[in-house]
């Protein structure tokens, strides 16, 4: 691109001073012709010119070029050069021309000899341009050169400045890369004024957010909350009912009090769906030990077993290396529901067992229960809404495999030799 | 000067033109030739070949000795065998032929003063004098100008004397010098006229003229050149010289390599000596390059400056109309 520019430079510069320099030379060549025509005179029948030397000393000094001169008589050559090419330019007052193998500059003056004689006299004065042009192509050069250089300093000007305007910009770039999710505390960096609109926006923006996030939240509990409340009071009630009433109605009230339970583990479930969602945002993470994990999720369910006269078995959940780096509630919650869900499924006096180990860098919490088993024809299903016709009901598996999800782990669901459901959760290792 | 060079005419029959050569000289024994034509007589640039050629010795110089038209007709007819450097004092034909593109450049860069276009250079430099009999015309050893020489001869003591100067019609120096003389001095026809009202006999050359003067057969010579006068001083107690104050005028010595040259290298190397302290030091003292600063008698010397307008005073026109007015003035028996 400078380059570009710079020859541009270079080539209207040259035409603009070449043109000047030969304007001067054909004025000071036209002094010349006009002196030597003014002094002709015509006496005795023939023509009487002078060629003025001081008047061709003064062209020799402005250069040292050539000078050339010829002094016609209509097409007759009365003294100079002959061969100048002057039928080539018969009308010009100027011309240039190649003479004599070098680029030179002719200036022509005339007058008829007597008022209303076609023929003239004509006087030619020449010289060669060599000079003109080196100087004015010397000009045009030191002009491009110029023209150069002051652009690279303007190129690297502009770089620097633009580099220090944009460095309040880059460190809020930095600010908002640093900072946590839940951070809505507006930017107080000064800036300068070209951002300040930016940074009111942004600050804004967060503003906005942290009144929508809180809502958001404060929502959920109260929604939750409130449909709790009746929920416990339904179960209640009917729990009470069940004693109280006939026989044959007890199924329906039995019926009754399984789904309000139902729906009292389901907006549970609700609520930590949210709440994982929010610390997935949070991106609370942390080195977890997985086995120290499972061994305490175990020793807060045993007493849900004990009722339900399962056993829960707990095989090496002492090794040191199961370490997961993830959120502890969300891992936590993930296992508890697959725990929780083989213990639903056990059948009585059966066990449920529960296994982490490492595999190839991950860490493996293997639940397994001798329950029903699944139709491997719904596998596909299962995560989405859990409807295992037994009852395996609920937003279980779905927050199980959204935390998989959301730490880059995979659940795998089969199907137990000799009957029951195998549930897999790996992690990778840290 | 001219009797102590063989003036043998020598034709010799060139392709298209016949040279007129008035001498031919050689200068050492080397293989490399390197052939220059010149005005000059030989035994006055016979010092400085030689000082080129003691050292460069693998050079042997021949030199072609013709008159200024001669040379400037060999240059136009197309030289050959080829010539690398034309050495001339007729100025105003040298500049013509450089001019008209016969040169090629120099390799040396040359003083703007001493060259034209790097082209054509000074070597050496001619100035010119008048000198006189002391016993024609003993009230001339006062006269400091030329207006004060024209009222020395136009006065009543003085009786009338026979005067020589420079035929222009027969010698290109003495056209040059007359054409100088008026441009320098606007009343150069009024001191022709005084000179022609005594007994004015237009002369060929110098040499002649120093004889007449010496002679008392002229009273007085008008541009003469002062190489040529210096050594006949010393056997010559009448003869004085005359430096006006006004203006003393000297002819430059030119150099140019025709663009045909041999071996310009050679011709270029030859000039670079010519011009040196050392090739200087072998001239006459009275023609090196440095007379013009160095502090003489009478006014200071003005050499013909080397200047494309030269080339007026050799228009035809202009020649014919100089005649006219000269003719006009000068009875030319």
């Amino acid at each position: 691109m400078l380059v570009i520019v710079s020859i541009a430079v270079y080539w209207a510069t040259n035409a603009v001073v070449e043109r000047s320099l030969r304007e001067g030379q054909d004025r000071n060549l036209q002094a010349v012709a006009q002196v030597i025509l003014d002094s002709a005179v015509k006496t005795d029948g023939s023509i009487n010119f002078e060629l003025p030397y001081q008047a061709f000393e003064v062209l020799a000094y402005s250069a040292p070029e050539r000078i050339y001169y010829a002094v016609f008589l209509g097409s007759e050559i009365l003294s100079g050069y002959e061969d100048i090419p002057l039928r080539e330019h018969a009308e010009a007052s100027s011309f240039g021309d190649i003479y004599r193998g070098e680029s030179t500059r002719f200036v022509v003056a005339s007058k008829s000899i007597r008022p209303g004689s076609s023929e003239s006299l004509r006087v030619v004065v020449g010289q060669t341009e060599t000079s003109y042009q080196k100087q004015s192509s010397t000009i045009a050069a030191w002009i491009a050169f110029a023209v150069l250089v002051s652009f690279a300093l303007l190129a690297l000007w502009a770089e620097l400045s633009l580099r220090h305007a944009l460095k309040p910009v880059v460190a809020i770039e930095q600010d908002l890369i640093e900072r946590s999710a839940d951070d809505f505390s507006p930017i107080e960096r000064p800036v300068p004024s070209e951002v300040v609109r930016l940074v009111q926006t942004l600050n804004r923006i967060f503003e906005q957010h942290r009144g929508l996030l809180q809502e958001n939240r404060a929502f959920i509990a109260e929604a939750t909350h409130q449909i709790k409340t009746p929920i416990a009071a339904i179960l209640m009630r009917a729990e009470l009912l069940e004693r109280e009433v006939e026989q044959q109605s007890r199924s329906a009230v039995r019926d009754l009090i399984i789904r309000a339970r139902y729906a009292s583990k389901l907006t549970t479930q609700l609520l930590m769906r949210a709440t994982l969602t929010y610390r997935e945002v949070l991106g609370a993470r942390e080195q977890v030990d997985v086995g120290a994990l499972v061994a305490s999720i175990l020793r807060t369910l045993d007493p849900v077993a004990e009722i339900k006269d399962v056993g829960l078995v707990g095989v090496d959940l002492e090794s040191s290396d199961l370490i997961v780096f993830g959120d502890r509630i969300a891992l936590r919650e993930a296992i508890t529901c697959l725990i929780d869900n083989a213990i639903d499924y056990a059948p009585i006096l059966t066990d449920v067992e529960v296994n982490v180990c490492l595999d190839d860098k991950r860490v493996r919490v293997t639940v397994m229960d001798r329950g029903p088993g699944i139709d491997t024809d719904e596998l596909g299903e299962t995560f989405d809404t859990d409807k295992r016709s037994s009852g395996h009901m609920g937003l279980g598996l779905s927050i199980v495999e959204k935390v998989a999800a959301s730490h880059q782990g995979q659940l795998c669901i089969s199907n137990r030799e000799g009957g029951g459901t195998q549930c897999d959760l790996l992690f990778a290792a840290s | 000067m001219r009797s102590l060079v063989c003036c043998v005419l020598i034709l010799l029959s060139f392709q298209s033109y016949s040279l007129e050569i008035e001498g031919e000289f050689f200068v050492g024994q080397g293989t490399d030739e390197l052939t220059l034509i010149g005005t000059s007589d030989f035994s006055r640039v016979q010092p400085v070949f030689a000082g080129f050629v003691a050292v460069n010795q693998s050079v042997r110089i021949h030199y072609l000795q013709m008159s200024s038209r001669e040379i400037d007709a060999a240059v136009r007819s197309g030289l050959s065998p080829n010539i690398d450097l034309v050495m001339s004092s007729a100025v105003d034909l040298q500049v013509r032929l450089v001019n008209d593109g016969y040169a090629q450049p120099f390799d040396a860069r040359f003083d703007q003063q001493m060259s034209w276009r790097n082209e054509l250079v000074q070597v050496a430099i001619e100035p010119v004098v008048t000198i006189f009999n002391r016993s024609s015309l003993p009230h001339l050893g006062a006269v400091k100008t030329r207006r004060e020489l024209a009222l020395v001869l136009d006065s009543k003591e003085e009786k009338r004397v026979s005067i020589t100067m420079y035929n222009p019609a027969v010698s290109g120096v003495g056209y040059l010098l007359s054409r100088q003389d008026l441009i320098q001095d606007e009343h150069f026809w009024q001191l022709l006229e005084k000179l022609e009202r005594h007994n004015l006999k237009p002369n060929c050359c110098s040499g002649d003229m120093i004889d007449q003067v010496i002679s008392g057969q002229s009273a007085l010579a008008y541009n003469v050149l002062e190489s040529y006068v210096l050594p006949r001083l010393e056997n010559a107690p009448l003869l004085d010289i005359l430096r006006f104050e006004d203006y003393q005028l000297a002819i430059p010595r030119t150099a140019f390599v025709p663009k045909q040259a041999n071996d310009s290298d050679l011709a270029n190397r030859l000039v670079n000596y010519f011009v040196s302290n050392d090739g200087q030091s072998r001239l006459v003292p009275s023609v090196r390059l440095d007379i013009v600063q160095s502090n003489r008698r009478g006014g200071p010397i003005k050499p013909i400056r080397i200047t494309p307008a030269l080339i007026v005073h050799l228009d035809e026109t202009n020649r014919r109309r100089f005649f006219n007015r000269w003719n006009d003035v000068v009875n030319v028996p």
